[in-house]
């Protein structure tokens, strides 16, 4: 079901560019810039796996998943679309695309998304299936981007936030556009306000869930090398946030230190990752990842999901954080 | 201040956690304490915690201290759990 969601998205994407006046040659980096399009791509087995939550949602309240599609192209466009600007805002290592050119290229294509989801959720007034829920659901996608925008505002204002604002900002950011797959997702077949907004909860959930998993990932070994010189972007990162805020001055003035120092080796990554830990940070940050769980877990039942999205739905959040 | 584990929104005091976390690895005989009576060393200590908030702290917890979740054993396994 997967693969054949994929294939229909991805030809749902070329119908859109292919209507449009580009010519072959910009249809082609756009190809480039998008991960679905290119199997061998960093993140894209997950990315397939996550695209298509608006259709299995759809599914799981008791449609076909087919009919989600406008809506799962025009989420993937803003989510690769918000991922690009993210990168960029945040100074993060470019991608290998748009390393030789620089970041306005970047924000250029990042524009493309954006207006090719717009017109992927206008195509939502031609099908039959969504034409009468098409105006709220358009509505939602602009309402939940201005709630994410706020949260990448604090995000960029925040130097080091606070434990509270951290949950705050991956609220807005990460669990208002998983939380708005689920429900765009759901809204096509149902009008029940309760389910909808139980599934709406399951992606909230998910997407704090896969927030904290991205945080963590950060601290692998590679990425943290790559990102050592920008390292306003890992004191954002949950790790970071919850020793800061715990620790004793001394604790925090020993990791400040660590992170301080002109060059990373394995060494010092080990003493900044110890620092952490001595803190508490791994039962702190799996406790929360067990909270997110179990939280998405009780929304999706909530949810009252039909099989097999059901089971799907399911093993997909069963996958995420299990050790 | 009288602690007690209570039933309470999950979404309302992350920083009550955070601190327990933290208590627990910096003081073995708090951490001890805890898995024998959670209740009664919470409320000594202040702490306000959900019965959730409880049982997703002890799933890190796994018998004795040197098989607590660790930063470094999370970032392993949870590698390319995402992205």
């Amino acid at each position: 079901m997967q693969e054949e969601s994929v294939q229909r998205v991805t030809q749902k994407i070329e119908s859109i560019w292919a209507r449009s006046d580009v010519g072959p040659e910009f249809q082609e980096a756009l190809h480039l810039a998008l991960p679905v399009f290119n199997s061998s791509s960093t993140g894209y087995e997950n990315l397939t796996r996550w695209m298509i939550l608006p259709n299995l949602c759809c599914q799981a309240a008791g449609g076909e998943s087919q009919w989600a599609d406008d809506i799962t192209a025009a989420w993937l466009f803003f989510y690769v679309g918000a991922h690009i600007m993210d990168n960029v805002e945040d100074h993060d290592p470019p991608d290998d695309w748009w390393k030789s050119y620089g970041s306005g290229l970047a924000i250029n294509i990042a524009s493309v998304f954006y207006f090719s989801a717009s017109i992927a959720l206008q195509d939502l007034y031609k099908n039959e299936r969504s034409k009468n829920v098409a105006s709220d659901v358009i509505s939602d996608f602009n309402q939940s981007f201005l709630v994410m925008c706020e949260g990448q505002h604090n995000d960029l204002l925040q130097e080091r936030p606070t434990l509270d604002q951290y949950w705050e900002i991956a609220g807005a950011k990460s669990g208002t556009f998983f939380s708005l797959a689920c429900r765009s997702g759901a809204r096509l077949v149902m009008d029940d306000a309760l389910r909808i907004e139980a599934f709406s909860k399951f992606g909230y959930h998910l997407g704090v869930l896969i927030q904290i998993l991205d945080d963590l990932d950060d601290l692998d070994h590679e990425n943290l090398f790559d990102l050592y010189g920008n390292r306003d972007r890992l004191y954002s990162t949950l790790p970071f946030v919850y020793t800061l805020e715990v620790s004793s001055r001394e604790e925090r003035e020993n990791l400040l230190v660590a992170m301080n120092s002109k060059e990373i080796d394995e060494e010092m990554f080990s003493e900044i990752v110890r620092l952490m830990d001595k803190s508490g940070s791994g039962i702190y940050i799996f406790a929360e990842i067990e909270r997110h769980r179990s939280k998405a877990m009780e929304s999706l039942r909530r949810a009252d999901p039909i099989s097999p999205a059901k089971e799907m739905l399911t093993a997909r959040l069963e996958g995420l954080g299990e050790i | 201040m009288c602690a007690k584990i209570m039933e309470k929104n999950l979404e309302e005091d992350k920083v009550a956690l955070a601190q327990v976390a933290y208590q627990i690895s910096r003081d073995t005989d708090f951490a001890s304490r805890l898995r024998i009576d959670p209740e009664g060393t919470l409320a000594e200590r202040g702490f306000e915690l959900s019965r959730e908030e409880l049982a997703f702290l002890s799933s890190g917890l796994r018998g004795d201290s040197d098989e607590q979740v660790s930063l470094d054993k999370l970032v392993v396994k949870m590698r390319g759990n995402w992205t």
